[in-house]
């Protein structure tokens, strides 16, 4: 099936395949080399040459071939050395232990384990078959530098915190249990701890150690098991040097070694503040966050900076949320990244993770990937959730399903351009199908009130334009909970997969988009990008699409959605592409319906809020109240969240984290120039404003808005309010209008400007004319008609 | 490794006035696990002080002490050994090999530790292991 959509050439589909490692790759050579290998390692035979010889049919594939480096690093990035009985070699070749001329591999590995034979006898000493040495320095009790007791003394502490840590090694593990494991462990680390001085041993190097030890263990069974119906082949001979079970130790050593070459830095705990002296007298900066006091060490800023910029880039809400929280990233992060998750994931799992890591790269710069994978996994959990939850949730990771789509999608976040987003949806398919199963559990978290009631009003509003459709059909004003959105939003993405790649790109990218930018702004990207995709008919359904308002008729359409759902659900894989066609236009067209009802349910209540406030207002200000300005201050913001629900309003997801922005804060760009609601806007106040249309004869009404806006602030002056008012300037003349009338008048309307957009300089000074006039008339009018009166 | 201070005979400040210094500097408190005294500390000053260095300490009495509720003789298990501790002064001759030797028997120890005669042994006899720490401060003794 993957076979079949790679091949299509889609025309707006955008990168070629990168050099590198393209996870698609691997499906494009033979399924047989893949399948070969799982059938050679699942092969359990009572034929003992059978066994051996699916062994060593194993290792000629990975090994015997040209390219075999690239091969297996493909097969490791794609979690295929999962079974694989030669996982600590491809581990030693990614390392570097091995060199990649195979010719090398026994020479360089009987050099290696020389040397650790070397080493061990440097630092294993037995003080008291030391030799001929003197007495004077060398007794139990000297200090002397020189004394071999002395040194003994100091290994002993070592090994003691050594030991400590090795005994807590993976305790669910029988094998960890056994002595003769510990003493490899803490023999390892000793000697690696002597060997480097200035980094010593830290708590942390035994989780790294203990998977390798472990692979090597597991690989020197398989071996043996195979071995046991030996046929000497070629390959045999290298095969029992290398998989020797009396070097595991050593070999251990090596390949801790060259691990710990790149991961030393992250242990170390080498201050780089040159100031310390000087810090000490100053005062810390005021309201630092808790990661920023302190002095800087380089696993510290490793996971600032992951928080700060991957995290922030690809994630701002999740970001800012654990901001406010203050939840440090070191609190959790030190512990992932030191001991490479070592205890995030189950042992197979972390296996899987780890082939990855080092298939792809010495330097382990996946790691910075999979951390944000990881935390992006949990967002929805962490973002409502309170300190307490997010760091239990963080600090004991939840179980995850399918350790792989996390691997693949560290690896999009790294290079989205590279492919492998095709893999990413079919991942994230799976993965939000495991959500929904642990979203169903997921009962007992503790939710803030505050911030879940804001998180549904934001869904709902958000919800309708994603394209994966939440279940938004509840009436107007109900509050849907996420739990019944949540499922039905991961049914829908489950066969997202099968679409054509391009509209699953830009859906995507809708999504992506939908965590931070404006409601409207994407109603107006969602119509256009179904406009540019390929298919005629997705084209004439959006354009055909009516605006229904009847709730009955959405509920019985879901009905007929979810019953395709759960039949594609069930055909997953097998599902042919013309299928996948229909069932996206009947999405599609659902999706446009439900965005319908929400569009028409906002404008619904945009009015009704504008003529219930119109009334507030006309009454406040007849009864010229004490606090009349807090009062119409509140009823500007309300008149902001009519503007929100009528679109004309730009809805900034940061509003909700901003909770004590009590301030109505207008910036000048704020109002989005978008014609389109206005003229809907417009109409809608029709009725309302043709009783003061003729007070305008003389005026161009080519603006209706500037109309608006003088004759309000003309007939505030003439004392009778008009019902409709725009927030911004009726903020200002409200206030003013009473006091002062001609200045602020003409202020206002200068100030209305946003509101024009580009048109707005000149209408304002077209409105300002007419309005002096029109005013100066209305006075006019009024001295007219006061003054022969008063005669 | 668990390390255990031998030592005895030390008569401060009666013949001398305290031990060796570059002996003294080696003895840094936590290193001892164990001290084993053969006895004639002669006053509690010198007692106190072996105190700090360890915290499971065993005197025996000697025939001139100024504490004198110490025992004579003594049995400790160190690890795998019984290890018996006596002054030496009750064994008649002085620092004879078979007389000690009943004496191990008596005791049944694995490692007899005497003292009295104010000279270093340490030698092994019928499978058993004798040890004698000398005097720790070099003092005067009647038998040179």
């Amino acid at each position: 099936m993957y076979h079949s959509v790679s091949e299509t050439s889609h025309p707006l589909q955008t990168e070629e395949q990168e050099i590198g490692i393209d996870p698609l790759q691997s499906y494009l050579h033979k399924p047989g080399e893949g399948g070969s290998n799982k059938n050679g390692s699942t092969h359990h035979t009572s034929d003992s040459d059978g066994t051996f010889l699916s062994y060593s049919k194993e290792w000629e594939e990975l090994f015997v071939n040209n390219n075999y480096l690239a091969t297996i690093r493909l097969k490791g990035i794609n979690g295929q050395l999962r079974s694989s009985r030669f996982r600590s070699v491809c581990w030693k070749l990614f390392l570097e232990v091995l060199p990649q001329d195979r010719s090398q591999w026994i020479k360089t590995t009987s050099d290696l384990r020389t040397s650790y034979t070397k080493i061990k006898e440097i630092h294993i000493t037995n003080p008291r078959k030391a030799g001929q040495q003197d007495l004077i320095i060398n007794n139990p009790l000297s200090q002397d530098e020189g004394s071999l007791w002395n040194k003994f003394f100091q290994d002993k502490e070592l090994r003691a915190m050594i030991e400590q840590d090795v005994t807590r090694t993976f305790p669910e593990m029988q094998y960890f249990q056994q002595e003769n494991v510990r003493k490899i462990l803490t023999d390892v680390l000793f000697c690696y701890a002597r060997e480097n001085e200035q980094l010593l041993y830290k708590q942390g190097m035994h989780e790294l150690l203990a998977p390798i030890v472990f692979i090597l263990h597991c690989d020197h069974q398989a071996f043996s098991h195979a071995s046991e119906a030996a046929q000497p082949r070629q390959a045999f001979e290298e095969m029992k040097v290398l998989l020797n079970p009396e070097y595991l130790e050593h070999d251990a050593y090596a390949m801790f070694t060259c691990l710990m070459k790149t991961a030393e830095h992250w242990f170390s705990t080498f201050e780089h503040d040159s100031q310390k002296e000087k810090d000490v007298m100053i005062t810390p900066m005021p309201f630092a966050r808790p990661q920023d006091l302190g002095p800087s060490i380089a696993i510290v800023a490793k996971v600032n900076q992951i928080q700060d910029h991957l995290l922030k880039k690809h994630d701002i809400e999740l970001y800012m949320h654990l901001n406010r929280l203050e939840i440090a990233p070191q609190i959790y992060g030190l512990r992932w990244v030191r001991l490479l998750f070592g205890r995030e994931f189950p042992l197979q799992d972390l296996l899987v993770v780890w082939d990855a890591l080092f298939a792809d790269s010495i330097t382990l710069n996946l790691v910075d990937y999979i951390f944000v994978a990881m935390l992006l996994y949990i967002r929805d959990a962490l973002i409502s959730s309170n300190y307490q939850t997010c760091l239990g949730l963080l600090m004991h990771y939840p179980p995850i399903g399918d350790v792989h789509s996390l691997i693949l999608r560290a690896l999009f976040l790294r290079d989205p351009k590279v492919r492998c987003w095709l893999y990413y949806y079919k991942a994230r398919g799976a993965d939000l199908m495991n959500k929904t199963r642990a979203s169903a559990k997921a009962a007992p978290l503790n939710i803030n009130k505050v911030s879940n009631s804001l998180l549904n009003f934001g869904r709902k509003l958000i919800a309708p334009a994603m394209a994966s459709g939440g279940a938004v059909g509840a009436p107007a004003g109900g509050s849907s909970f996420p739990p019944p959105a949540m499922p039905i939003r991961s049914t829908v993405e489950a066969p997202q997969h099968h679409q054509q790649h391009h509209h699953q790109h830009h859906q995507a990218q809708q999504q992506r988009l939908m965590k931070s930018e404006s409601m409207p702004v994407q109603l107006g990207k969602g119509q256009s990008s179904k406009n540019i995709s390929s298919s005629p008919s997705i084209e004439s359904l959006s354009g055909g699409r009516e605006f229904t308002g009847s709730p009955p008729l959405s509920a019985s359409k879901k009905d007929s959605f979810f019953s395709t759902i759960s039949r594609s659900r069930s055909q997953s894989k097998t599902i042919s592409r013309k299928e996948s066609e229909e069932e996206l236009e009947a999405q599609i067209s659902f999706l446009q319906g439900q965005l319908n009802d929400l569009e028409a349910m906002c404008k619904y209540c945009a009015k009704m809020m504008n003529t219930h406030l119109g009334n507030i207002q006309e009454v406040i200000l007849q009864e010229h109240l004490e606090k009349e300005d807090e009062i119409l201050v509140s009823l500007a913001g309300l008149k902001q969240i009519k503007d929100i629900l009528k679109g004309s309003l730009r809805f900034n997801q940061s509003q909700l984290e901003a909770e004590e922005n009590e301030q109505i804060t207008i910036a000048d760009d704020h109002y989005c120039s978008n014609s389109q609601n206005k003229g809907t806007g417009d109409v809608l106040k029709g009725p309302v404003m043709t009783k003061q249309q003729f007070t305008t004869t003389d005026l161009s009404t080519s603006e209706n808005k500037s109309a608006d806006d003088y004759i309000m602030v003309s007939k505030e002056e003439e004392g009778s309010r008009s019902a409709v008012l725009e927030p911004a300037q009726s903020l200002q003349a409200h206030k003013e209008a009473p006091a002062k009338p001609e200045a602020p008048s003409r202020s206002a309307l200068i100030f209305s400007d946003p509101l024009m957009g580009s048109i707005s300089p000149s209408s304002s000074n077209l409105s300002s004319s007419p309005d002096d006039d029109s005013s100066n008339n209305s006075k006019d009018s009024d001295f007219a008609i006061v003054s022969p009166l008063d005669i | 490794a668990k390390l255990v201070l031998v030592l005895g005979d030390l008569h401060i400040p009666h013949r001398c006035s305290g031990l060796p210094v570059k002996f003294k500097k080696l003895l840094v408190p936590g290193k001892i696990q164990h001290i084993l005294c053969t006895g004639n500390l002669c006053t509690k000053e010198s007692y106190d002080y072996l105190r700090t260095l360890a915290g499971d300490i065993h005197v025996v009495r000697g025939d001139s002490e100024v504490i004198l509720n110490y025992p004579e003789e003594k049995v400790v298990t160190v690890g795998q050994f019984r290890i018996g501790l006596i002054h030496g002064h009750q064994v008649i001759p002085w620092g004879d090999a078979a007389s000690l030797a009943l004496l191990q028997r008596q005791l049944d120890v694995d490692i007899l530790i005497s003292g009295h005669t104010h000279r270093f042994e340490a030698f092994e006899h019928e499978n058993k292991f004798y040890i004698n720490p000398g005097s720790a401060t070099g003092a005067y003794s009647a038998l040179e």
